[in-house]
């Protein structure tokens, strides 16, 4: 562990631990000559880091907002050292589905435009990420999404390579690995289940793509968590969709074509899917509402929760209709909602509203 | 040769606004950047406290810095650099553009960037079209930041504190003034109407630059809405207290990116009413109230109300906007049969 104000380069100060992946030790830094806060990342004791640099060279090649930028790459003492772009929030898991249990189609909309502008910018730039999966995202201003970035392609080849490792050993769906334990949710077929020297393209990125909002829009996996997912895959079983999307009129119109995307993405043929930039296209046709999201808590609900109303901290509460809560949990008092609102009288009127864990 | 053990020269350089411009390669990742060398003098240090806010902003928009070292210059001086990512793009055209909706989305991003530019305190001072690039991704960064103060001391300096016809007349006065990030607005109005594939008339070009008829953007730009027309000529106004800020600017422009692209639906029980570009009104007729609601490319609006008809709870009036999400009661509180309608705007999201 890396005590607090070591400086690395001359100019990184770290300043705390903040997250460790199946490979590397993550800090938050300050760069002392910019003045801005940004990651440091370094391998794990004992893990090898011959690609280290390779892999953050290829990361500094793509370019885009919602890819979290690479900075500087060095070594000291023999150990290398990467700087990249701080994202003050959480990892996607942490930021939605840790409060959620899922997330209504208008956040999903938005979500998904984002991390399909960031894909396509990395695939522009001929790189593929290769573990996609909510880990590997930092959001800030929680369901607000002020900023959504894709990390960690640096340590795509370095997954690349644990994953032939596998393949090699034998069959990478019965590696014992972390790493490929935590990718197989979001893992393409074409990769699960290649042989030896097989690199699939692409279009892995936009299926796990696909599996990733199927988790974020119903809170399941679509093909079950670890060594579920191969099986399920190989039987080409994937989990349906709840009903809670489709069954409101008023979420239908936008589940519907949010659920066509989705399952155009885990085409099983890499062909069927869509290419990132045509991804992009079809999320700019979703129609949405995209307002500022609230936290608060539901208090004295009426007619049995038909509908009720919302505190929050020095704000008037809101009221809400059940028909505007999403998904098959009901909004109960003291259960906490993440909600947008409208004018109304006399109170404010929230929809949609998700309900918190 | 490594500059400050990092970055190798490619030998291609040229003058910004700044200074001296040299691409380079960082060893350290394998990708170019830019290294910028400042002019001495007084400014550098109030140069580099802009450059830290622009991070801090962190704009989509703005370049990045990246880097700042100090290299030994000529005589035995110091020169400070800049390093800063490399765009690799092109930059806007003068005279290249077409008024469509490529054209509105373009600047709508330059207006972005520029409101959050000056929401950071920052103003740019040299825009133009070729401090503007597009990068592989379609995103448009505001380059070369930094331009001098000291306006309006003499020609000398003056010659490079701007550039001739995006400059603002108040650029052009005998003794010095303040800046203000209506400087920036004017260079903005100049550049909407450079882009385009039409001659500007010499107005513009004249130092100081003399003013344009009020109807000047309507009638040389007729492709252009009625009110984009009207704040890019407020842009280019000579009284610096009319023109608009960008944030303004980029809200108009926004509106007509999503003009008639929005949807209303109006769910009751299983019954299913949209309104959109395509059927523009619904008009809700009930023996206890009566609900007309218009669409007019940009919002829902009530256009007539009658009876017992509630929206929110509250009492509609006739030109009133539509909540963006809201129910919609016909029938008061002593009724058994009321009916609600919930009433949900949605559109397609403007992204750079």
């Amino acid at each position: 562990m890396i005590d607090p104000g070591t400086i690395f380069a001359g100019r990184y100060e770290v300043c705390a631990h903040i997250g460790q992946g199946g490979m590397q030790d993550v800090y938050r830094a300050t760069d002392l000559r910019i003045d801005q806060d940004v990651v440091l990342k370094t391998p794990l004791a004992g893990q090898q880091h011959r690609r280290f640099r390779a892999s953050a060279q290829i990361a500094a090649h793509v370019n885009h907002h919602n890819i979290a930028k690479t900075y500087d790459y060095f070594k000291e003492e023999g150990i290398p050292y990467l700087i990249e772009e701080f994202v003050d929030g959480e990892t996607l898991d942490e930021a939605l589905l840790g409060k959620a249990y899922y997330i209504d189609p208008h956040l999903g909309a938005r979500l998904f435009q984002y991390l399909a502008k960031g894909v396509a910018a990395s695939h522009h730039a001929n790189v593929v990420h290769r573990d996609l999966k909510p880990s590997n995202i930092m959001v800030s201003g929680g369901f607000n999404l002020y900023s959504v970035k894709i990390t960690d392609f640096g340590i795509a080849t370095f997954t690349e390579e644990v994953f032939e490792e596998a393949a090699n050993a034998g069959d990478l769906t019965r590696s014992t690995s972390g790493t490929v334990k935590g990718a197989l949710p979001y893992m393409a077929p074409e990769m699960m289940f290649r042989s030896p020297g097989e690199h699939p393209g692409a279009a892995i990125d936009i299926w796990a793509l696909g599996a990733l909002m199927f988790r974020m829009l119903t809170g399941e996996y679509p093909f079950g968590a670890g060594f579920e997912a191969p099986a399920n895959i190989k039987l080409k079983r994937r989990a349906t969709w709840p009903a809670f999307m489709t069954t409101s009129l008023q979420f239908s119109p936008l589940s519907q074509p949010l659920q066509e995307l989705v399952e155009k993405c885990l085409g099983w043929d890499p062909c069927d899917r869509p290419t990132a930039d045509h991804l992009v296209k079809l999320c700019e046709e979703l129609c949405y509402f995209n307002a500022p999201r609230d936290v608060g808590r539901v208090a004295n609900t009426k007619y049995s929760g038909a509908f009720g109303f919302i505190e929050l901290r020095g704000k008037p509460n809101v009221f809400f209709n059940s028909d505007s809560v999403y998904g098959d949990r009901k909004a109960t008092n003291d259960t906490q909602v993440s909600f947008s609102s409208c004018p109304g009288a006399p109170q404010y009127r929230a929809h949609p509203v998700i309900v918190l864990k | 040769m490594l500059i400050a053990d990092r970055y190798e020269p490619t030998g291609a350089s040229a003058c910004g606004g700044m200074g001296e411009v040299h691409k380079c390669v960082d060893r350290h990742l394998g990708r170019d950047v830019m290294l910028k060398k400042m002019r001495q003098g007084k400014n550098v240090a109030r140069l580099i406290d802009e450059q830290k806010a622009l991070v801090k902003l962190r704009s989509k928009h703005v370049v990045q810095l990246l880097d700042i070292i100090v290299v030994d210059g000529n005589f035995g001086s110091k020169d400070v650099c800049l390093a800063l990512e490399h765009i690799d793009g092109r930059d806007l055209q003068e005279g290249s553009w077409e008024p469509n909706e490529d054209f509105i989305k373009a600047l709508w991003q330059v207006a972005s960037g520029l409101a959050d530019i000056h929401e950071a305190g920052i103003i740019h001072r040299d825009i133009k079209p070729n401090n503007m690039r597009v990068d592989g991704e379609g995103v448009i960064k505001i380059l070369d930041f930094g331009l001098a103060r000291e306006a309006g001391k003499d020609d000398k300096t003056r010659s490079i504190i701007g550039t001739v016809g995006y400059m603002a007349p108040e650029l052009w006065g005998e003794k010095t003034i303040s800046f203000s990030s209506a400087v920036d607005a004017y260079a903005f109005g100049v550049m909407a109407l450079a882009l385009l594939n039409r001659t500007l008339p010499k107005e513009f070009s004249q130092s100081p630059p003399a003013p344009v008829p009020s109807s000047f953007v309507t009638s040389h730009i007729p492709e252009f809405s009625r009110e984009i027309s009207c704040v890019i000529q407020d842009c280019l106004s000579h009284d610096v207290a009319h023109r608009p800020s960008l944030a303004q600017v980029r809200d108009i422009l926004a509106r007509y990116i999503l003009k008639d692209r929005h949807r209303a639906r109006m769910v009751m029980g299983s019954t299913v009413y949209e309104i959109n570009s395509g059927k523009r009104d619904v008009n809700l007729k009930s023996p206890i109230g009566n609900l007309h609601v218009h669409y007019d490319g940009f919002s829902f609006s009530v256009r007539s109300a009658s009876g017992e008809v509630w929206i929110n709870n509250g009492t509609p009036k006739e030109g009133m906007k539509m909540p963006p999400a809201c129910v919609i009661t016909f029938g008061g509180s002593q009724r058994r049969n009321r009916h609600f309608l919930t009433f949900d705007v949605s559109n397609p999201e403007v992204m750079a």
